[in-house]
This record gives C-alpha cells, sequence and structure tokens, in this order.
C-alpha cells in the first residue's frame, strides 16, 4: 500500500501476486451481498483487474491517519464490484419476488458498519486507536480484526453460533473462522500482556 | 506431514484457488500508459511487470540489473524502446 500511495505502478503487480486471492475474496463476498451468487471466471477475474487498477488510480487519495490501508481498499473494490453489478443489474423484480415469498434473510450484522465504524472511531478514541495499534504490533491484520470484531457484534447479539454465521461472508468454514478469531485474539493477547502502552485496553473483551 | 496431505492442503490454499491472469493486468497496464501517451507502453508494462513480481523499488531493481536507475525509470515511462534497451532488462523482460 505505501508503494502504491508513492505512485510506484509496479506494486500493482506486487498486489494482484501476492494479495490478489485477498482482492477476489472481496469481490466475491460484495457480488454476494449485490445478490450475484454465480459470477462467470472471466468476470471474477475481469473484476479483480478493475479493482486493482483501481487501487493503483486513487492510491494517492489514502491517508495513514484516515482508515487501515486494507479496509479502505476494501472499500474501493466494493465500489468497483457495485458499479458492475449496476451495470449488469437485470430488473428488480427478482429481488422484490424473494421478498414476497418470504424467504430467510441473514442480516444480523453488516460488515461495511462494522469495518467503517472501527475505522472512524480509530480516529476519534484513543482506546480504540489503542487497540489498532495493539492488532498491528500483534501482526493481527485488518482482515482478521474485521473478523473478530464481527464476530463479537453476533455474540453480543445473542447468536448461539457466530462462526457458522459468519463463515459465508468470509468465504471460509466454521472451523477455519473459529480458529482465526480465536489465534487472532491470542496474539492480541499477548501483545496486551506484554506492553505496558496497551494496559488501558486489557479488560476489554475483544483481547480477554 | 504426507506428501499426499501437502498436496491437499497447497490445492486447498486461497492461492490456488486463484489463477492470476498476470498477462491481462501487463495488458490493461500497457493500455493505462499509451492513454498516457507513453511511447513504448507494451515495454514499460513489461518491466514495471517484473520489478512488481519481484517486489523492488526502482534504485535496487537497476542495482541488481547493474543498469542506471534513470533508464529503468525512462523505460518504465515507455520511452525507450525494446531495441535500446540494454541485456539485463531485456532478459528480465523476456522472462515474464
Amino acid at each position: 500500500m505505501a508503494r502504491l500511495v508513492a505512485g510506484d505502478p509496479a506494486a500493482v503487480f506486487t498486489l494482484f501476486e501476492h494479495h490478489g486471492h485477498r482482492v477476489a475474496g472481496v469481490v466475491r463476498r460484495q457480488l454476494a451481498r449485490c445478490g450475484v451468487h454465480d459470477v462467470a471466471r472471466e468476470d471474477l477475474q475481469s473484476l479483480v483487474l478493475d479493482a486493482c487498477m483501481e487501487l493503483l488510480q486513487v492510491a494517492e487519495a489514502w491517508r495513514p491517519g484516515g482508515a487501515l490501508p486494507w479496509w479502505w481498499a476494501e472499500g474501493r473494490i466494493r465500489a468497483v464490484v457495485i458499479g458492475w453489478v449496476g451495470v449488469h443489474a437485470d430488473s428488480v423484480d427478482d429481488h422484490l419476488d424473494s421478498i414476497e415469498r418470504g424467504e430467510e434473510f441473514h442480516a444480523a450484522t453488516d460488515e461495511d458498519e462494522v469495518a467503517q465504524t472501527f475505522a472512524r472511531l480509530v480516529d476519534e478514541v484513543p482506546l480504540v486507536g489503542l487497540v489498532a495499534e495493539a492488532a498491528r504490533v500483534a501482526r493481527v491484520d485488518e482482515l482478521i480484526l474485521h473478523c473478530m470484531l464481527d464476530y463479537r457484534v453476533q455474540q453480543d447479539q445473542g447468536d448461539p453460533s457466530p462462526a457458522h454465521t459468519l463463515a459465508p461472508r468470509y468465504g471460509v468454514s466454521p472451523d477455519a473462522l473459529r480458529q482465526r478469531v480465536s489465534r487472532g485474539r491470542k496474539r492480541l493477547r499477548a501483545v496486551v500482556d506484554d506492553d505496558p502502552r496497551f494496559a488501558p485496553i486489557a479488560d476489554f473483551v475483544l483481547v480477554a | 506431514m504426507s506428501a499426499g496431505t501437502l498436496a491437499e492442503a497447497r490445492r486447498r490454499h486461497p492461492s490456488a484457488r486463484w489463477p492470476a491472469p498476470a498477462d491481462a493486468l501487463r495488458q490493461r497496464m500497457a493500455q493505462l500508459l499509451d492513454l498516457r501517451g507513453a511511447a513504448h507502453p507494451d515495454v514499460a508494462a513489461a518491466l514495471l511487470q517484473a520489478r512488481g513480481r519481484l517486489g523492488l523499488d526502482v534504485p535496487v531493481f537497476a542495482e541488481r540489473l547493474g543498469v542506471d536507475v534513470d533508464l529503468v525509470r525512462r523505460a518504465e515511462a515507455g520511452e525507450i524502446g525494446v531495441v535500446q534497451l540494454p541485456g539485463p532488462l531485456r532478459r528480465v523482460m523476456r522472462s515474464e
């Protein structure tokens, strides 16, 4: 991200090579949210290319004090997908039909909202900033931290099995998601225990 | 871990499920550079791809190949044709 922000166009190839699968994951999740559950491989690849090129062209707008880099990038990737879905959208009647049929919807949490709220609070609330800093020191990346927050929100809402609810959203099995959250929490806990800077957040449920 | 288990783990890994069409990205880059008026967009895109895949900045890339930093910058800006490139840059381009 630093290289992209610095205007190095070669960084887009590094991004594509090493994180293309993550970009593809964000694209798939956003497509699913937009109701597109079956996308052709060529379209998916094309969307990932679009997203990478978009990141290259807008990266200079990212500010170190703003959203965490991967969350910021996710926002741009989602915008590309939404634009694509808009261009290729069918009539809204399909969606209305499903509402009329009374199909079950799973909207217990809103991933965008959790990410955006946390990113905003990082700037506004020092203790939340401290959580973000602890995550950075613990090498808990944005996606995993995001996952941990989502998991916590589900638990707080009384979800008996957050892993099963969130697994499709993150494209992993419930066991893998549970493991991801558990490992992230352990790493965060270890950093908070070892570094006195993070004492003020030692009682947070996220690191407990 | 047995060879079968390792192969299975590799198959399940997200990187294995993402067949990166790197040539397509290079073509997109060439198109972008062409729109920006580069004289040799294909050469520039191929060099950017080579350097990007190695994850190196321009000075380190130039040093490793034993070529001038400014020459790399000009080539990546699309100012230099393939016949004017020194051997190491031509080779790294062709290896992509």
